[in-house]
């Protein structure tokens, strides 16, 4: 229960004062990092072509994670090296698309083998000066969630920056405060609260010196009694009058176009290909989304008023960033299908042939004219709902059958089944009624499972693996979702809730 | 009235081992439900809307402030006699019961409009209150004169259920902490002219935790007075069934939204989050409103938006908004719109 004390507190430091800045410097790398500005400048749009792109994404990322987290230049986890030798073997095409690039890029694969070899850590140095003493109650925050494990482990190597927890942006939003949070690389790498509804009294930015930020405005409503400036909803941080590159160019944009490629690799388009949005989701992942009105999907709410509500089932298109989502990760993307065949018992085969039966007759039927002319002949036979849109949703093995026997009465009549019309039908009852109550199930096997797990691991980690070992169900995983891509496309709804690997060329960092 | 909101200066919080002042923008708070309960502009409503660090309390405090600035006038005899009149053109019983609840003997009693009878030269209100039983026992009917009436409210959205017994449940008594804010006089008019016309749309288990748990008082002659915020409040959810609610609480997840009653009667609401502000934002059609706008929420960037957008399409300034000296630190805009 939060208390009065805590809530003043809160608002204590809500009215505190100017959130600190401090600036780091470290020659190599900011000629590094600036270095391939360089390089992108001089290529332009050709930056975008595949043989640049897939060069540079991975050189983009080690900057950026470099940028945030106190780990050291040469740390094996962030290694480019066989990545920097690869480039190194293949000069000739890179010189071949285009020389003054290509010089561009030998100054970049120079100075990055450099750093590959610095094992300075300014990060964790500057910890260490700022607090030689060490404090028991601070915090860094960390941006890339990756690199958690790696930065707390180099924390840890140092007697004064032993005791500082690592912290995600999620954690920032309950009510635990402490006596110094350092975030580290921008202030617009994180969402806006951790600056204008701080945790700490003591707040400051640490970033490198040739990383040009700016500062949320704690003033947002476009006017009022204390307006902000409506122009500028933000603060400039000053800076070095150097070569400066923005916080947000220094964040790997996510690609969403590899994505969708990697997403859509060998399917050919067919009649039950579903509306489906691609999430990029915690731990280098990615799956699609059926974006369907009436889909929905299982998600995990941290800040839930009443337990029993954490786990939720909500419509995929009220899905925004930061949420979490669950997925099953081992056995397959449905995880209701085991357990309701597992409800059918004997019968399940029996059904489930049934529910395969017409739809592949009503598949086939679509196959061999068009689903035009199938919603012609449906209606034709009594339905009373039949369009494109919905007879693409009954062949889909997603959907178990109509809502009204009318339109169940005119399929079966259109594939020729019309004599066990009410056989179909009642099987497909015996269906819905299982995958009903498997939900139920697992929801509830789900909400028991939580109660024994820290969930701050969840919001500091963003993914968190549960296991449901009274139900056959797999693996379920909760993910965050990191953005959603701003377009559907429509894909086979095998491909659904089926998370799979981001490649080097897709970094799941989106711009807050 | 404005002496009950000078006596929320007075209040304060356990802490450890002793009492602790209100701080001062729970105070703001108070001033602004306050405000904006009283605050009514025909035909246009006042929105409010603030940006917090945490939304702990707001809304607890502005209820405190809205049900605190509620005038409780004595029934003059016209309130009385219209107040009758009403009841005795109740629609026949037969065709369309009404549920009544009758205040008798510091009981209060569940009942049902039996219709009228008049007796030499007074006329009467009859109010069933027991379920007739098989033996023709049992169907225990008050008779309820006009100067009695005012004892007599009708419950709208509700279907009479009457019980084997006809004996109610007593009133609860107002504590110390309650007479603190209301004069001795005022206390009967709690039970019998208080509304509820607050409403909440937000956190239902935090809200019963912040009104019910936290332990709050006042100071009295010889030591503090106790009591929690919910003894002001009564809030629906959170008191008996004999006690008369002065706010009215909604979970935010809710698919269906309040009656159409509730939505009419509600001259405030406030949304205890932008959640309970995008979902909700449009259901109310003339109540005044006060968005409390977590800074840390995720629908918060969405509720803003929509705040901003209606601030476009407003109809006035919200003058009075100054006046309520809400913290600059807490980012708010006010404004006035018609009325749907």
């Amino acid at each position: 229960m939060i208390d009065l004390r805590t809530v003043d507190h809160l608002f204590e430091l809500g009215a505190g004062g100017a959130t600190r800045h401090a600036s780091i410097k470290h020659g190599l790398f900011r000629d590094f990092s600036i270095s391939i500005n360089r390089l992108l400048n001089t290529l332009g749009d050709g930056a975008e072509e595949e043989l640049w792109k897939r060069l540079l994404a991975p050189i983009k990322r080690y900057r950026f994670s470099l940028a945030g987290a106190p780990v050291p230049f040469n740390s094996e986890f962030l290694s480019i090296a066989t990545l920097i030798e690869a480039a190194r073997g293949r000069f000739s095409f890179y010189e071949r698309a285009h020389l003054a690039a290509a010089k561009q890029l030998e100054i970049v694969l120079d100075l990055g083998v450099a750093l590959q070899t610095c094992s300075d850590n300014p990060m964790r140095d500057f910890i260490a000066e700022q607090f030689p003493k060490g404090v028991t109650d601070g915090a860094v925050l960390l941006k890339d969630s990756r690199l958690i494990m790696q930065a707390q482990w180099c924390l840890r190597q140092h007697p004064a920056t032993c005791m500082w927890p690592i912290v995600t942006a999620g954690q920032l939003k309950k009510e635990t405060c402490y006596a110094h949070l350092l975030i580290l690389g921008a202030a617009r790498w994180f969402p806006e609260y951790v600056i204008t509804a701080p945790r700490a009294p003591d707040t400051c930015v640490v970033r490198y010196s040739w990383i040009r930020d700016t500062m949320p405005n704690r003033r947002v409503f476009d006017h009022g009694p204390n307006p902000g400036d409506s122009n500028a909803k933000s603060v400039a941080i000053p800076y070095d009058p150097v070569e400066m590159l923005d916080a947000q160019d220094v964040v790997p944009q996510i690609d969403w176009a590899a994505i969708k490629q990697r997403a859509l690799t060998n399917v050919e388009a067919s009649f039950d290909d579903v509306p489906a949005k691609i999430a990029v989701i915690e731990g280098d992942f990615a799956v699609l989304l059926e974006d369907d009105e009436f889909a929905t999907i299982l998600t995990l709410e941290l800040d839930t008023d009443e337990p029993t509500e954490r786990v939720r089932r909500i419509p995929v298109h009220r899905i925004v960033p930061g949420m979490f989502i669950i997925l099953r990760t081992t056995g397959g993307g449905d995880y209701i299908l085991p357990i309701a065949d597992k409800i059918l018992g004997k019968t399940a085969t029996y059904v489930r042939s049934c529910q395969r039966e017409w739809k592949a007759q009503l598949r086939r039927a679509v196959a061999q004219s068009s689903l035009l002319e199938v919603s012609v002949r449906l209606l034709d036979a009594g339905s009373i709902r039949a369009n494109e849109m919905n007879v693409r949703n009954w062949m889909s093995p997603r959907n178990i059958r109509t809502d009204d026997p009318k339109d169940f009465a005119a399929i079966m009549k259109v594939i020729g089944l019309e004599r066990s019309t009410d056989e179909y039908w009642n099987a497909m009852a015996a269906i819905r009624q299982a995958h009903q109550r498997a939900g139920q199930q697992i929801r509830r096997v789900l909400l028991r499972q939580l109660q024994a797990v820290d969930l701050a691991i969840l919001e500091r980690d963003g993914r968190l693996e549960i296991s449901l070992p009274d139900v056959d169900a797999g693996t379920l995983t909760a993910f965050r979702v990191i953005d959603l891509a701003p377009a559907d496309q429509l894909v086979s709804s095998t491909k659904l809730n089926h998370p799979f690997p981001l490649g080097d060329t897709d970094a799941p960092h989106a711009p807050r | 009235m404005p002496a009950r909101l000078d006596k929320c200066a007075t209040l304060h919080y356990w802490l450890g081992p002793e009492w602790c002042p209100f701080p001062e923008w729970a105070h703001c708070f108070i001033r602004l439900g306050w405000s904006l309960q009283l605050n009514a502009v025909d035909q246009q409503r006042a929105v409010i809307a603030v940006c917090v660090p945490h939304r702990g309390f707001v809304a607890s405090f502005a209820a405190l402030g809205a049900v605190l600035s509620e005038p409780l006038p004595e029934p003059t005899p016209e309130d009385v006699k219209r107040h009758f009149t009403l009841l005795l053109n109740l629609p026949d019983p037969l065709q369309s019961p009404t549920a009544l609840t009758y205040l008798h003997t510091g009981r209060k009693i569940h009942g049902s409009f039996a219709g009228t009878v008049t007796r030499g030269a007074t006329q009467f209100v009859k109010v069933c209150v027991q379920a007739k039983t098989p033996y023709k026992s049992g169907g225990l009917t008050h008779f309820v004169k006009e100067a009695d009436a005012i004892n007599l409210q009708i419950e709208p959205g509700i279907q009479p259920a009457l019980g084997r017994h006809a004996t109610g449940s007593a009133l609860v008594p107002h504590s110390e902490f309650v007479n603190h804010f209301y004069g001795q006089d005022e206390l009967h008019l709690l039970h019998v002219a208080a509304r509820c016309r607050v409403g909440i749309i937000g956190r239902i288990n935090a809200l019963r935790e912040e009104t019910t748990q936290i332990r709050c008082a006042v100071p009295a002659k010889h030591a503090m007075t106790e009591g929690v915020l919910n003894d002001i409040l009564r809030i629906r959810k959170f008191i008996s069934d004999t006690d008369i609610p002065r706010v009215a609480i909604y979970g935010t997840r809710r698919d269906t939204g309040p009656s159409t009653d509730d939505r009419n009667a509600t001259r405030l609401v406030i949304f205890d989050g932008a959640d309970s502000y995008t979902k909700w934002g449009h259901y109310f059609p003339s109540a005044n409103m006060l968005v409390v706008l977590d800074r840390t929420e995720a629908m918060f960037q969405e509720g803003l938006s929509q705040v901003n957008t209606r601030y476009y399409q407003r109809s006035g300034e919200c003058q009075w908004l100054a006046a309520t000296r809400i913290p600059a630190r807490l980012d708010s805009t006010g404004f006035l719109e018609l009325c749907r």
